[in-house]
């Protein structure tokens, strides 16, 4: 062990620091007085809907998390400066308005106004000497200051016409303003208590000296490091998610049966039980769409369709432990009948179900289900055939994104890899496996994927067989009805966008950082579409929801905006990516990294696009302006309004079954049984000239036939 | 399990603050376990170390050396900033980070831990205005003193803030942590846990994600081990057994005066005759701010 303290220390006070400060802390009158409601409201809008709210939230996670509870105090500063406070484990307000302010403590504390009239004469001259300390200390930092940015943050500076670097010399620093994207003031001052405690302009210290001796100016590691700093463990993300049920009104197994008993002596075709993790009627998303067009394709069709999704959502599988008992909402024809428990469903099905009539089940998710509910339900089915969907890498991992941490792509390794050691994710990954793998062991499940690149990665990563699979588009792009873009001027801005869901998933933060790098450049706007509330004063945002009624209306905008260019930086592989379709139907083209999934292959596959190794490339690419050759380019070549033909999903591959010779369906893919390439060797041997990766051995099965064009 | 009191009096336990005692137990221990009928390799990790990755070339390492030591850091630096940090910092508090000792139970070995015992029995002192920095400095001499000395400059192991400047952390596809590109994780040293090693982590680590994710677990694991009815900082040891705390100034004069030492041999204990009423009389040690309460 050896201390390794970064400077000197202010001297540790006598009083006050052992006490614990309770909940009531938030009656205390000269607390509230001082905390300032609507500074902290502004800079933490989850924080309540009042004063009593915000003050709160500031006691509770507020401070831990950095934030401050008044433009004059440093929460961060304070508790730097103070290891006994520190060590308490108080909120660092709280301790100064009691204590520290009659102790004399000033760190992260904005000095007061001269007190005294006799103190106003020496008050001006100090004025004059500070005003020519000002005025150096502005000339020096200028050249380094981001006088768009500082603007753009602070509106308030704007709306005053204030000269931007003059305010963050005279009050922006002590207010903890930032002067660059890239300097962060209270990161700058907790660090380095040496100048904090000089009373020294942190970003002056930084250019004329922190900067050479390699001090930092910001909290390295960006978003992922913030990530990373209030990452619960998976116990506390399941305990947060068990806090909101999704339960709606209990249904008997009675009238359960007999709903669906008249529900299917109505329908002409089969009975489809499908499993989701959400009401996709009532959730906008990618997912939730594909099962509302099935439902929709089922119902056309004559089927009778029931949708199972938990009524206790979870970040992962339902527990083991009495799985009968599972509550479960249940969708039929589209209608939410109520909720039951999974044995009654199961049983309501076995009972109601005619003798001899077709069945599918349909899995197109786990997420909150427990697969031993799944396997009851295919027991009760007797189900004809059964299909598993990979819209996600849920079957492989919790983290259905393959996140690491929630920040990085793994790469499925091993449950007993290192990685999965130090994961988040990885102790439940352990349960998870096992019961995912005995549900496909007993089920004769087809793997769908939406993609040829989705299904390699399964394939490749999950440790998993199943007895079939497929590969079957969301939709494919019909160019029969497309045209050619219009000139534009040839110093038009490329305009780039975002779509979707603005989360650090998606590579929303990326996206972010590219936009505000390139900020003043002139050559690029930056798009934001989608639902999202976003927060970045460099990108334009427009409000775009695709749903059943409107799935063209990403397309529409994007040809709307005439956007050259869509940014994928999606932390996880792509299954599908609805985004990059409706970009490439629009006519634009697509910028993304190696290991995007579907993205990736896309522009591999020849789709206009590039490829780009990591962050550093994409800033690079667009500030050397290779981005505008890809967009010029694009302009000229690409054309733009294809038609989304959207996939019927398993409907399309039940109805494929029998619909050999139609004109419009071919053979895309199909794999071989559990033994996988034992089997097809064997296969091979036995039908020399049969292609190894195309039929299946199942005697049942003939060829699978996919939508595709 | 050896505890404290089967290894030191509690006159001896006075005289050290929390750093020089959690040391100092190491030689004693050290001792202790050597002379076990089934202890032919014994290997020393410090509780803030988490072992990562597989040891078999450090047991092995035993084969070849009795003795195996961790420098802090085993590239030089380059930066201004972090020849202070670190080289000056080993330079004060010794070349060798003492989180890892590994010993082999033979006569060198056996040598080597009976001197280190006694010197942490009489010298475990947090002194560095005279070279002395408790259990750590006295390593620098190991290399002099005695053979079969091996230096592992294996870069997976004692990662920690201090040579964070020349290593890097990647997490590859197959699940693997490496160091540098190529040295498997072995054991990262979790240094003051809290805003210190934060600060000194990112100082070094900077962008290196991966170092923040095997923090973040760390975090986690202590979390969970952490049983929320002890108070923060607690030591049974800080305390007159009235609950107020020892000062180091006194205990400092304590270990100094053997005459205090014969005349008050429990000297935690408060009452009439007590070494604190002696304190409380003789010195102003008990009128003044109490600045460091361990």
């Amino acid at each position: 062990m050896r201390p390794q303290e970064p400077t000197r220390w202010l001297p540790r006070p006598t009083t006050g620091a052992r006490e614990t400060f309770a909940p009531e802390a938030r009656k205390d009158a000269d607390l509230r007085r001082e905390f300032d409601v609507a500074f902290y409201l502004e800079r933490n809008p989850d924080a309540g809907r009042g004063g009593d709210d915000a003050l709160g939230h500031y006691l509770a996670t507020g401070w831990k998390q950095g934030a401050d509870p008044a433009p004059w105090f440093s929460s961060a500063t304070y508790l730097a400066a103070y290891e006994d406070v520190r060590h308490a484990g108080i909120d660092p307000f709280t301790h100064y308005i009691r204590h520290g302010r009659e102790e004399g403590r000033t760190a992260g504390v904005r000095p007061a106004a001269p007190a005294s009239p006799g103190d106003a004469v020496d008050g001006t001259k100090a004025a004059a000497r500070d005003a020519d300390e000002a005025a150096r200390i502005a000339a020096e930092i200028a050249p380094h200051f981001d006088t768009a940015f500082y603007l753009l943050r602070n509106p308030d500076v704007a709306a005053a016409g204030a000269d931007p670097v003059r305010h963050y010399v005279i009050d922006g620093w002590r207010e903890g303003r930032d002067p660059a994207p890239s300097f962060s003031t209270r990161y700058y001052l907790g660090t380095n208590p040496d100048v904090r405690d000089r009373g020294l302009n942190p970003f002056w210290h930084y250019v004329v000296a922190g900067r050479e001796e390699g001090r930092l100016p910001i909290e390295p590691g960006g978003y992922k490091a913030r990530i990373l700093k209030t990452l619960p463990s998976f116990a506390q993300t399941v305990e947060q998610w068990r806090a909101h049920s999704a339960a709606s009104r209990p249904i008997g197994s009675g009238a359960l049966a007999a709903k669906l008993g008249a529900a299917m002596r109505t329908s002409t075709g089969r009975l489809l039980v499908s499993f989701t993790h959400d009401n996709y009627r009532e959730v906008v998303g990618g997912v939730q769409l594909c099962a509302a067009r099935e439902e929709a394709a089922a119902l056309a069709a004559g089927h009778c369709h029931l949708s199972l999704h938990p009524a206790q959502p979870l970040p992962c599988l339902a527990p083991p432990e009495n799985v009968e008992a599972l509550a479960v909402n249940v969708l039929l024809n589209g209608k939410l009948l109520g909720t039951a428990p999974i044995a009654e469903v199961c049983a309501a099905v076995g009972k109601a179900r005619p003798a001899g009539i077709a069945t599918s089940l349909v899995v197109h998710s786990l997420l909150g289900h427990a697969p031993e509910a799944v396997a009851m339900m295919a027991g009760a089915l007797q189900a004809g055939d059964a299909w598993f969907w990979l819209h996600d890498n849920f079957s492989i991992c919790p983290s259905y994104g393959l996140q690491r941490n929630g920040i990085s792509y793994c790469g499925a390794p091993s449950p007993s890899s290192q990685a999965c050691r130090i994961c988040v994710y990885g102790e439940e990954r352990q349960r998870h496996l096992p019961r995912i793998r005995e549900l496909l062991d007993s089920v004769d499940f087809t793997v769908i994927a939406p993609s040829r690149a989705e299904l390699d990665l399964w394939t490749a990563r999950s440790g998993l067989t199943a007895c079939r699979s497929a590969v079957l588009p969301h939709l494919s792009l019909d160019w029969s009805g497309a045209e050619r873009r219009a000139e534009s001027a040839g110093d038009a801005p490329v305009r780039v966008a975002f779509a979707g869901i603005a989360s650090a998933i998606k590579g929303w933060p990326v996206f972010r950082h590219l936009a505000e790098s390139c900020t003043g450049a002139g050559d690029y706007v930056f798009h934001y579409f989608g639902i999202s509330e976003t927060d970045s004063p460099a990108v334009v945002a427009t409000c775009v929801s695709v749903g059943i009624e409107q799935p063209a209306a990403m397309r529409d905008a994007l040809m709307a905006a005439d956007i050259d260019l869509l940014v994928h930086w999606s932390s996880c592989p792509e299954t599908f990516s609805f985004s990059a379709h409706e970009a490439l139907a629009a006519g634009a083209a697509i910028v993304t990294h190696p290991a995007a999934g579907n993205v990736t292959a896309l522009v591999q596959d020849g789709k206009p696009g590039a490829v780009l190794d990591d962050e550093g490339a994409l800033i690079a690419f667009f500030m050397g302006g290779e981005a505008r050759t890809l967009a010029e380019a694009n302009r000229r070549a690409a054309m733009r309004g294809a038609d989304l033909a959207l996939s019927r999903m398993t409907i399309d591959l039940i109805e494929g079954e029998r619909a050999d010779g139609d004109p419009l369906l071919h053979e895309l893919h199909v794999q071989l049984s559990r033994e996988g390439p034992r089997a097809r060797r064997d296969a091979q041997a036995a039908a020399p000239g049969l292609d190894p990766l195309g039929g299946s051995h199942r005697p049942r099965a003939g060829r699978l036939h996919v939508l595709a064009r | 399990m050896l505890r404290a009191g089967d290894l030191f009096s509690e006159a001896w336990l006075f005289g050290h603050d929390i750093v020089e005692a959690c040391t100092a137990v190491k030689g004693a221990a050290l001792r202790r376990i050597l002379g076990e009928p089934d202890a032919d390799k014994v290997l020393y990790f410090d509780p803030d170390i988490a072992i990562l990755g597989p040891l078999d070339p450090i047991v092995a390492g035993l084969d070849e050396a009795s003795i195996l030591l961790t420098p802090h850091q085993v590239e030089p630096d380059r930066r201004r900033g972090a020849i202070i940090d670190n080289e000056i910092g080993s330079l004060i508090h010794g070349t060798y980070n003492l989180g890892f000792l590994a010993i082999r139970n033979d006569e060198e070995g056996n040598r080597c831990a009976a001197w280190w015992a006694d010197r942490l029995r009489d010298w475990c002192h947090d002194r560095p205005e005279v070279g002395l920095f408790v259990d750590q400095k006295w390593c620098n001499q190991i290399p002099a003193f005695f053979d079969r000395v091996r230096v592992v400059r294996d870069p997976g192991c004692n990662v920690a803030s201090w040579n964070l400047s020349q290593r890097r952390i990647e997490i590859t596809e197959d699940g693997r942590i490496l160091v540098n590109g190529a040295h498997p994780l072995r054991f990262f040293h979790f240094t003051k846990l809290g805003p210190i090693g934060d600060t000194m982590t990112q100082r070094y680590a900077r962008d290196n994600i991966e170092v923040y994710e095997i923090w973040a677990w760390y975090r986690r694991e202590v979390e969970a081990a952490t049983d929320a009815r002890i108070p923060a900082g607690w030591w049974h040891y800080a305390t007159f057994d009235d609950g107020t705390p020892i000062t180091k100034e006194m205990r400092v004069l304590y270990r100094e005066r053997p005459d205090l030492q014969k005349a008050f041999p429990d000297p935690r204990s408060t009452g009439e005759t007590s070494f604190r009423d002696w304190v409380r009389r003789e010195t102003c040690l008990l009128h003044q701010p109490q600045e460091d309460a361990t």
